[in-house]
């Protein structure tokens, strides 16, 4: 999540999880795959959750970069989900 | 996943597991929008690939070949991986396609400090470049040590952290093809190195902790890193990377049990250090190591229980002495060559 530094999992957002596998396990499923001769697929998801609907509001400050006249403290409201 | 009878891995979270009645495995592994299926049971891979088809908008790609940035090729021996594509766009980015290739990641003469009265550098570059090292260090261990030592420098890099850091482009420019070969064992045998560089930090003297994890004879994982906080013995220090070795062969025990993989024997720790290896066997209370008790009664715990035994290793053939230090040229191409690494391209 962008600035996630004041949410809890489960209590501030519903369940978003972003699913990131460790370059180790990925290492450790290839040493078992070469051990056990298994066959070894890839799949893609077309179009992931990058743009998915929002389910509740969710507030954040403004983009750094934001050139444009607000007030001191204005924060923007999301209207779609967003990946970073 | 779950309502499919799969079960999530307690090892990592992103590792999705099914066990058929006859004793058949199917394994998935996620990264956000990847997925990569495997194990022995066909059946059950084709009747996910169906679902995966109907349920979600999921394309089969067929055998793994490129995984995020990383390229898989398959042959008899096993299959092998690298980052050659990463490479060759780093060497452009960085100018440096022309450079002279070097031998080894680290000068062995260099003892890289904060040198405070050498020019600053761009630190956005910098960063910017360090932090491409670190994610080639997914299929490089050879640079692992490299590169945590010019990430040490990150807040204030100069000009001499840049020159290491450009060391190691021009060491990648030599051997772009080096991966890691992941060979057919037939084996879950579980096996560490640890090692340590005691003190060697000239800015704080803390100890720099190395080590290899084997799972099948294949490298698995690695890490070099400085410790968080001064050892004052070369022991302590030792005992420390010991610990996080076999908390790493513990985690890798937990992906395997999740699988129902046994591996009944004790998992082997390799170190190159007599007196840790004594102590460590040994309750009797030392003077010096008093105050690392902690790290102490870990190891032995493990060691009685029969999980861990340890071995040593002369300092010859101690693998992980290339993630704590700069190695000349000879020595750095023994131990590559024994950790099965293997290059698939020459440079004309």
């Amino acid at each position: 999540m962008a600035k996630g530094f004041t949410q809890t999992y489960g209590v501030d957002y519903l369940e978003t999880f972003a699913p990131i596998a460790k370059m180790n396990t990925v290492r450790v499923i290839l040493s078992l795959v070469a051990n056990h001769d298994w066959d070894l697929q890839q799949f893609d998801v077309k179009n992931a959750f990058l743009h998915g609907e929002l389910e509740e509001e969710i507030y954040m400050d403004l983009p750094p970069g934001y050139d444009g006249q607000v007030a001191v403290g204005t924060v923007c409201k999301l209207k779609r989900l967003y990946m970073g | 996943m779950t309502n499919l009878g799969y079960k999530q891995s307690q090892g990592d979270h992103t590792l999705f597991i099914k066990h058929s009645v006859s004793g058949g495995v199917t394994i998935l592994l996620v990264y956000v929008d990847d997925i990569i299926v495997t194990g022995d049971d066909k059946e059950k891979q084709i009747i996910l690939s169906q679902c995966f088809a109907t349920n979600f908008e999921i394309k089969t790609l067929g055998r793994l070949k490129y995984f995020l940035g990383i390229e898989v090729a398959h042959s008899k021996k096993g299959f092998f991986i690298s980052q050659q594509k990463y490479i060759t766009d780093l060497l452009n980015e960085t100018g440096k396609t022309a450079c002279k290739p070097v031998s080894t990641p680290v000068d062995p003469n260099i003892k890289l400090g904060s040198v405070k009265e050498d020019n600053a550098v761009n630190k956005e570059m910098y960063q910017r470049l360090v932090g491409r090292l670190i994610y080639l260090s997914h299929t490089r261990p050879d640079i692992a040590f490299a590169v945590s030592l010019v990430s040490q420098f990150m807040h204030q890099p100069r000009e001499a952290h840049l020159q290491a850091a450009l060391r190691i482009v021009q060491y990648l420019k030599g051997t772009p093809g080096r991966g890691i070969l992941f060979k057919r064992n037939k084996s879950v045998a579980l096996e560490a190195y640890t090692n340590v560089d005691y003190a060697g930090s000239v800015v704080d003297r803390r100890s720099t902790t190395g080590y290899y994890t084997f799972l099948g004879g294949n490298l698995v994982t690695w890490k070099s890193k400085k410790q968080s906080v001064v050892a004052r013995s070369s022991a302590e220090a030792e005992f420390r990377a010991m610990a996080q070795g076999i908390c790493e062969l513990l985690w890798l025990k937990i992906i395997l049990e999740d699988l129902k993989l046994r591996w009944d024997k004790p998992m082997k720790l390799y170190c190159d250090n007599k007196s840790a290896i004594s102590i460590a066997h040994n309750p009797v209370q030392h003077d010096r190591t008093k105050h690392i008790e902690v790290d102490r009664h870990f190891i032995k715990e493990k060691l009685d229980s029969g999980l861990i035994c340890t071995s040593y290793v002369s300092t010859q053939s101690q693998l992980a002495d290339i993630l704590t230090k700069g190695l000349n040229g000879i020595n750095f191409e023994r131990i590559i060559s024994k950790l099965g690494m293997e290059n698939t391209y020459s440079p004309a």
